[in-house]
């Protein structure tokens, strides 16, 4: 077979047919995919392949340098602010890549920027290739890395009113937790900005959630950091959420980011280009007298999480032996399986023998609650002081997530008994003691 | 425009057959039904061109944007789920929807594609709520060839149906999600067809061919027909939306004339797509899509199409062929051959043909199809006789039981009170029919034929034939004298 590449027109010549089109690689690799001068792929399989013809080469690849110039969009304009945008990855970013036929984190911030002209009349934008990482794949290493740019950015331009990283949704309500902890008064708002649809369609919600952070930024004097996202399935606003208080909880709706256990701070009217604080005291986490710092995690370290269920045996526990820290998701209140009733439960005395274990080798425990919504009590029942007695510690009302940033956050930065008292205390507004009736679902 | 010469014209047309295909939506499980009722939900969504795989974005795309509108949907929990409304991917292709574009494919000698890809068709206004149609390209280079001349099939497409368009202001534009995501075939043509007359049959052609199978939707908005068109010096034209296919030649003519008078006025003819007016005039829409509206669906894998699969598909008898078939192997008028096909009703007329010997094939088939409907007409009521109960019928006559004049009093009874009652209308025994007119005749003596005929018909309504009663009297009348 010769050699052809991407967009090379060919003719294929097979046991029953002849075909003609632009040739694109398909992840399978039994076939190759034509693309039609209608538009359409069709594929054929290798095996069948009798020769293929070189008719033109790549008309795809010249097409796509032409269209990509620099666009207009960095021309300075005097009465707007200056938003940094760090690109991190995310179907925000995403478009189909044909390498592996699926969606990858492929368009430049450039061309998605091409896509949202409006952004030039909201503010003068700067952008930057900070990674291409699809969120599930994201570690503590990655944390650091965004972190380490925006205090770049805000070292470079003192003018800067705001940072808006386009970021996958999977993870993006952890990384909204890790930011938080790890800039510490931070002056500006940082808006994490997701899309559950990808930008190459013309439905995409990237456009609108990235417009309505960029009006947030603009028009509010927010600093930390939140999560812009679709107040709901319309494209009519956008709310912005609290980095240590969120939780994706729809696979795929455009809404799936809702608060937990406190309400949004504010709400981007798309239409009308306006905001709505829907909370006062948006700003206790800063003060003026203090100094923005960034606190790294470290790379290395081992922190997991386990998830209750029934029938626990000890190896779900004994496994996470060396690391330094675990959060038990529990059931309820702030229950894990640990105390027998009977002769059918018995085996769960040794699943508290083995929490046990890992505490006295220096584990921090922190024991969350795998409803969404309320505060871990584990003053209610009995099974539940025993666990405190062994040193677990409750996760309050935090989510899992939070609780597992926050626990690795801390043991990077403080001892171990440092780290212990700190995560009972409220840092990021991680911790809301006063959880009111309307912070729950949609109340 | 009956003296124009179409050859000296350069008239080129080629026709885009779109149809619904009987089965459940393509991508998701609702059904695909419509619905007046209230909505249960509303949602409104903006759209907005993108930059294409080839780098450049659409001008078609872009026109429609430039018109700065949103839309409202009207969801329906009945048959709208996450999908229609853009909140989740696609799932499984729907296999019959598939498996009767491959029997078409077959039908009209297409080559099948044992690799496809789903494909999105960028479409932006508002019609699809996540800004494309998912189309599948599955045969190629097809042909039908009709009264003679060989028409070739370019393309044989799976799709996605659209949603409806309810209402549209200067802002917005208001749809129902109920139709988005019904399963269709398109049928494109090349630009073989050389005359209007000729657009028509082949309109005409393709639909029987979808019929034949049985397995597409009939009825309004389930067929659409846009024509391509275009003549020398002229511009090619796509008119959408063609209702009725007894319209097309009319279509085109008044396109022909319409490019002829720009000619003559000197003016350039502009490319581009026209919605077909009430009037069978039209108007112009949008510009011609091109190419880089079409990129591939990245939700879902790619289909592949085994030759075992295509061998499997089995090709249905044409309706055009079996109309001819029941009219030669039985005798039938052509009426009654197309009523029987019409209805549905073919299969299970040969099944009784064969078995009930005694009876006429007209009459059999006269009993299936047209009895139910004269008593529709007659007795405005819903005359739905299910397979068993003709069976039971049609047996009994011919076994003798019942009488022919009794159908329509047994059917009519049948659909008033929901059951079959045959025995209320049995013939009687020509023995005992016999001592029943004896003994009227005698009760009745001095009384002429006439009269005695009416009191034994009125007595015996529809358990006895004519014919039986008169032949008796007739016998004891005689004896009589």
């Amino acid at each position: 077979m010769k050699k052809v590449e991407f967009g090379d027109i060919v003719k294929v010549i097979t046991t029953d047919k002849t075909y003609k089109g632009a040739y694109i690689d398909s992840y399978n690799k039994e076939i190759i995919i034509l693309k039609q001068d209608s538009g359409y792929n069709l594929g054929i399989i290798k095996k069948g392949i009798k020769s293929i013809e070189l008719i033109q080469k790549n008309k795809l690849k010249k097409n796509q340098k032409k269209n990509h110039k620099k666009s207009s969009l960095l021309a300075y304009k005097k009465d707007l602010p200056f938003i940094s945008i760090l690109k991190v990855g995310g179907t925000i970013v995403s478009k189909v890549d044909y390498k592996t036929g699926a969606v990858s984190a492929k368009i430049s911030a450039e061309e998605l920027l091409q896509n949202i002209p409006e952004l030039k009349d909201i503010a003068n934008i700067s952008y930057k290739d900070i990674a291409s990482v699809m969120s599930e794949s994201m570690r503590f290493g990655h944390y650091n890395l965004i972190a380490k740019s925006i205090e770049s950015e805000l070292k470079k331009n003192k003018n800067i009113k705001g940072i808006i990283i386009p970021h996958g949704t999977d993870t993006m309500h952890y990384t909204g937790a890790a930011l938080s902890f790890m800039l510490e008064n931070i002056p500006v708002p940082v808006i994490l900005v997701g899309s559950q649809r990808s930008s190459d369609r013309g439905s995409s919600d990237s456009f609108i959630n990235i417009i309505c952070a960029a009006c947030f930024i603009a028009k509010s004097d927010f600093k930390g950091v939140a999560i812009c996202m679709h107040e709901n399935m319309s494209d009519n606003s956008c709310l912005i959420l609290p980095g240590t208080k969120t939780k994706k909880i729809h696979t795929s709706r455009r809404d799936a980011f809702k608060p937990i256990n406190t309400i949004a701070i504010a709400r981007v009217i798309y239409s009308e280009n306006k905001i709505e604080f829907l909370t006062e005291d948006y700003n206790s986490d800063y003060n003026e007298k203090k100094t923005f710092n960034v606190k790294y995690f470290k790379d290395n370290l081992k922190v997991g999480i386990l998830k209750s269920h029934t029938n626990i045996y000890p190896e779900n526990i004994s496994c996470f032996k060396g690391y330094k820290g675990l959060i038990l998701e529990g059931t309820g209140l702030g229950h894990f399986q640990s105390t027998a009733f009977d002769n059918i439960s018995r085996i769960n005395e040794k699943n508290k023998n083995e929490i046990k274990k890992l505490i006295k080798k220096g584990c921090i425990v922190i024991l969350t609650s795998q409803c969404l919504y309320g505060r871990v009590n584990m003053n209610i029942y009995s099974p539940q002081r025993e666990l405190l007695d062994i040193g677990v510690i409750p996760g309050k009302d935090m989510t899992t997530e939070t609780a597992f940033i926050k626990l690795a956050f801390l043991l990077s930065n403080y001892s171990r008994e440092q780290a212990k008292s700190l995560f009972l205390e409220n840092l990021r507004s991680e911790i809301n003691e006063r959880i009111l009736p309307h912070e729950f679902v949609d109340y | 425009m009956e003296n124009i010469d179409y050859k000296e014209l350069g008239l080129k047309i080629g026709l885009e057959i779109h149809r619904q295909i009987d089965t459940d939506k393509l991508f998701c499980r609702c059904r695909s039904t419509l619905t007046e009722d209230k909505p249960d939900f509303l949602i409104e969504r903006i759209l907005r061109p993108i930059i294409s795989e080839l780098g450049e974005k659409d001008i078609a795309a872009e026109y429609e944007l430039s018109k700065g509108k949103f839309a409202v949907y009207e969801g329906h929990y009945s048959n709208t789920c996450e999908l229609e409304i853009d909140e989740s991917p696609p799932l499984g292709i729907n296999k019959d929807a598939l498996n009767a574009v491959l029997q078409i494919s077959k039908m009209i000698n297409a080559h099948i594609l044992n690799v496809t890809e789903v494909m999105r068709k960028q479409v932006l206004d508002y019609s699809n709520t996540s800004g494309f149609q998912r189309t599948i390209l599955i045969g190629m280079d097809g042909s039908v060839i009709i009264n003679g001349d060989d028409i070739k099939i370019d393309t044989i497409i799976l799709e996605e149906d659209a949603a409806r368009k309810i209402d549209e202001t200067e802002n917005n534009v208001r749809y129902r999600l109920d139709r988005l995501g019904t399963s269709m075939i398109e049928i494109a043509t090349a630009p073989d067809i050389k005359t209007p007359e000729q657009a028509k049959e082949v309109a005409g052609f393709l639909g029987m061919i979808l019929k034949s199978t049985g397995k597409f939707k009939s009825g309004i908005g389930t067929i659409r027909q846009d024509i391509n068109l275009s003549i020398k010096n002229g511009a090619r034209i796509e008119l959408k939306g063609v209702q009725d296919l007894r319209h097309i030649p009319k279509i085109i003519e008044n396109e022909i004339e319409r490019q002829l008078s720009l000619m003559k006025q000197g003016k350039k003819i502009e490319p581009g797509v026209r919605k077909i007016n009430p009037d069978l005039t039209s108007t112009y829409l949008r510009p011609l899509p091109g190419a880089s509206r079409i990129y591939p669906e990245t939700d879902l894998p790619i289909i592949l199409i085994t030759n075992e699969q295509i061998d499997k598909i089995k090709i249905p008898e044409l309706i055009k062929d079996k109309s001819e078939r029941l009219e030669s192997e039985y005798s039938l008028s052509n009426e009654l051959a197309n009523a029987l096909i019409k209805e549905n009703k073919s299969d299970l007329f040969q099944d009784y043909a064969n078995k009930y010997k005694n009876l006429t094939h007209g009459l059999i088939a006269h009993i299936l199809v047209e009895i139910p409907k004269e008593i529709s007409a007659k007795f405005d009521i819903n005359a739905y006789v299910d397979d068993k109960t003709f069976e039971s019928i049609i047996e009994s006559l011919n076994s003798g039981k019942i009488s022919r004049n009794s159908i329509i009093d047994i059917i009519l009874d049948f659909v008033k009170n929901k059951k079959l009652d045959l025995e209320k209308y049995a013939v009687i025994d020509t023995k005992d029919l016999e001592k029943e007119i004896v003994s009227v005749i005698e009760q009745n003596k001095g009384l002429p034929f006439g009269a005695l005929m009416g009191i034994i018909m009125s007595k015996f309504k529809n358990k006895v034939d004519g014919k039986t009663a008169s032949e008796i009297i007739k016998k004891y009348k005689t004896n009589e004298i």
